[in-house]
């Protein structure tokens, strides 16, 4: 199964139960540093490597985002530590979507004996690169030729002024509001304050910060949209058999989906416009995983925007479409109101928003430590996990079970 | 300090968006549309979603439309567009087909009365309205005054 954005849900063979997550890793997340991408890459892998006890020689699979620059490649890796041999590569996976599609390539490796091993990593310098004026999150969107001819001389450009109009289209169908982005700001930030690894973890928000400033592509406020990190994260996967030689706790995948967009990274022409392709991704996920929204005792989405994390939270079936605003109210998100409580634990490392723009690799690697009950905002008992895995022109849905 | 970097201009030569550059250079609004079965092409894949005939040509349209969503740039992220900030860029649903949507900028109105679904109509000026003189003229937009 290759995983290209193909208008709507990919038929995808279950591999519930067949793939375990046995170690995460990350670097420091940082605002603009000026550290160079590959030590960020092997600092996560190093830090991926000891969590799982594990070694370099041991691994004989590299998963990186194929369409992402400066990722890690095989033979970089074999250099850094010395090693021969072969090592199985793979494009497909990374962060985005394919931080909850990575272990269905996997198994597929792991299945042919290709791997037995992987190491799925991603890392990012769009700080550095913004900073440098060199690049950053809107450079693909500024090639793409439509975009550039019709789009961006009309000042289209770049996702916040997209996702402006998704809010404002929300807010004018559903009756969304300021209050309930800042509901999902506030949150974040509320959890990155009690994460120590966060980029956000000093700067406090409350509602009246939140309200109190200016939108400046109105209706998104600043604090609507997500940071911009150097940084990098790896999370290791195994064949499920195999995952308690492991010295941690393993985390079991239950269940994978995949959706393409409609229009592709054509936003403004997508049909649904006001939604996410996570309304097509979920609904394989939770089945191949045999459980509904309603298990799910922790989530976490990928977040660039305030109404996309809303959106999420409905377009995965946490809630009716367009109720989302009313659901976020009053904390039902905070990591210490479970879902015994009603509850659904959202983004417990603070997201994109306020953790690390590590592009939804971090928030696996945050879902793994709660499901192995090591978070810094740990939810009590938590047992199934989800990753709402999103890059605009599709989505992927990740299920984890504690092992 | 950077050089500051000219406005950004479309390509007039560029096959798939040239013709509608043409058409706002004569004062009229055109976009590709299958000659067979009426349906429109845009963005453009050179062929009919509806009927998947190939004999797709431009139109020029009544430039009616109805707002379908915006926003207020008040600070250009993409620094080019600096000059024309604040700027409402929006998306339109046209009247001549109210599933094909255009992606413009609306001028000559007041942010605040702006609505989901108010009439909007096509006009003529320079792409760098009114900060900025391209040379280029653009199908913006303002609302109705009919």
């Amino acid at each position: 199964m290759a995983f290209v954005a193909e208008p709507g849900p990919a038929e995808l063979e279950s591999i519930r139960g067949k793939v375990a997550i046995v170690g995460v890793g990350e670097s420091e997340h940082s605002a603009a540093s000026g550290r160079k991408l590959d030590d960020m890459l092997f600092a996560a892998i190093d830090a991926a490597l000891a969590d799982a006890g594990l070694t370099p020689a041991d691994v004989d699979g590299l998963m990186v985002s194929g369409q992402s620059a400066g990722q890690m490649t095989a033979a970089r890796f074999r250099a850094h530590y010395g090693l021969g041999g072969d090592i199985w590569e793979s494009g497909a996976g990374g962060a985005f979507s394919f931080a909850a599609t990575a272990p269905h390539a996997a198994h597929e490796a792991i299945a042919s004996g290709k791997a037995s091993v992987i190491v799925n990593v991603h890392g990012t310098d769009w700080a550095s690169q913004n900073a440098a004026d060199a690049g950053g999150p809107a450079t693909a969107h500024l090639a793409e030729a439509i975009k550039a001819n019709a789009e961006v001389p009309f000042g289209f450009i770049p996702q916040p002024v997209y996702f402006a109009h998704v809010a404002r289209r929300h807010f004018e169908l559903y009756g969304t509001s300021a209050d309930h982005l800042g509901a999902i700001a506030v949150m974040s930030r509320r959890h990155a304050n009690g994460h120590p690894g966060a980029v956000m973890r000093n700067k406090t928000l409350t509602m009246e910060d939140y309200l109190a400033r200016e939108p400046f592509i109105d209706p998104l406020r600043i604090e609507d949209c997500c940071l911009i990190s150097d940084g990098a994260c790896a999370y290791v996967m195994t064949a499920a058999d195999r995952a308690r030689d492991f010295p941690k706790e393993p985390v079991i995948v239950e269940g994978v989906g995949y959706a393409g967009a409609i229009e592709g990274i054509h936003f403004a022409m997508e049909p649904e416009f006001a939604s996410t392709p996570h309304r097509m991704s979920a609904p394989g996920a939770f089945a191949m995983a045999g459980l509904s929204p309603a298990d799910v005792d922790v989530l976490a989405v990928y977040d660039p925007f305030t109404i996309v994390a809303l959106m999420a939270i409905e377009d995965l079936g946490f809630c009716p479409k367009g109720e989302a605003g009313s659901f976020v109210e009053c904390d039902r998100l905070a990591f210490d109101r479970g879902r015994a409580k009603g509850g659904l634990p959202f983004n417990t490392h603070g997201g994109m928003l306020s953790h690390s723009y590590l592009l939804g690799i971090n928030h696996v690697v945050e879902l793994v430590r709660q499901l192995r009950g090591e978070a810094a905002n740990q939810v009590a008992d938590a047992e199934i996990a989800v990753y709402g895995g999103f890059s605009g022109v599709d989505a992927g849905t990740l299920v984890m079970r504690r092992g | 300090m950077s050089e500051p970097r000219p406005f950004p201009l479309p390509d007039l030569q560029h096959a798939s968006t040239a013709p509608l550059w043409k058409a706002a250079a004569r004062g009229e609004f055109a976009l590709p549309r299958c000659r067979d079965c009426w349906a429109f092409d845009w963005y453009p894949k050179g062929h009919c979603r509806k009927c998947h005939g190939s004999n797709i040509d431009w139109t020029t349209l009544s430039g009616r439309a109805t707002l379908f969503s915006w926003a207020v740039v008040k600070r250009a992220l993409h620094k080019p567009l600096a000059p024309i900030a604040p700027y409402v860029s929006a998306i339109v649903e046209i009247d001549d087909d109210r599933l094909t949507r255009f992606v413009t900028r609306l001028i000559d109105c007041e942010p605040a009365e702006l609505r989901i679904g108010m009439p909007v109509e096509v006009r003529f000026a320079d792409l760098g309205y009114p900060a900025v003189e391209t040379g280029i003229m653009a199908p913006l937009f303002a609302p109705s005054t009919q």
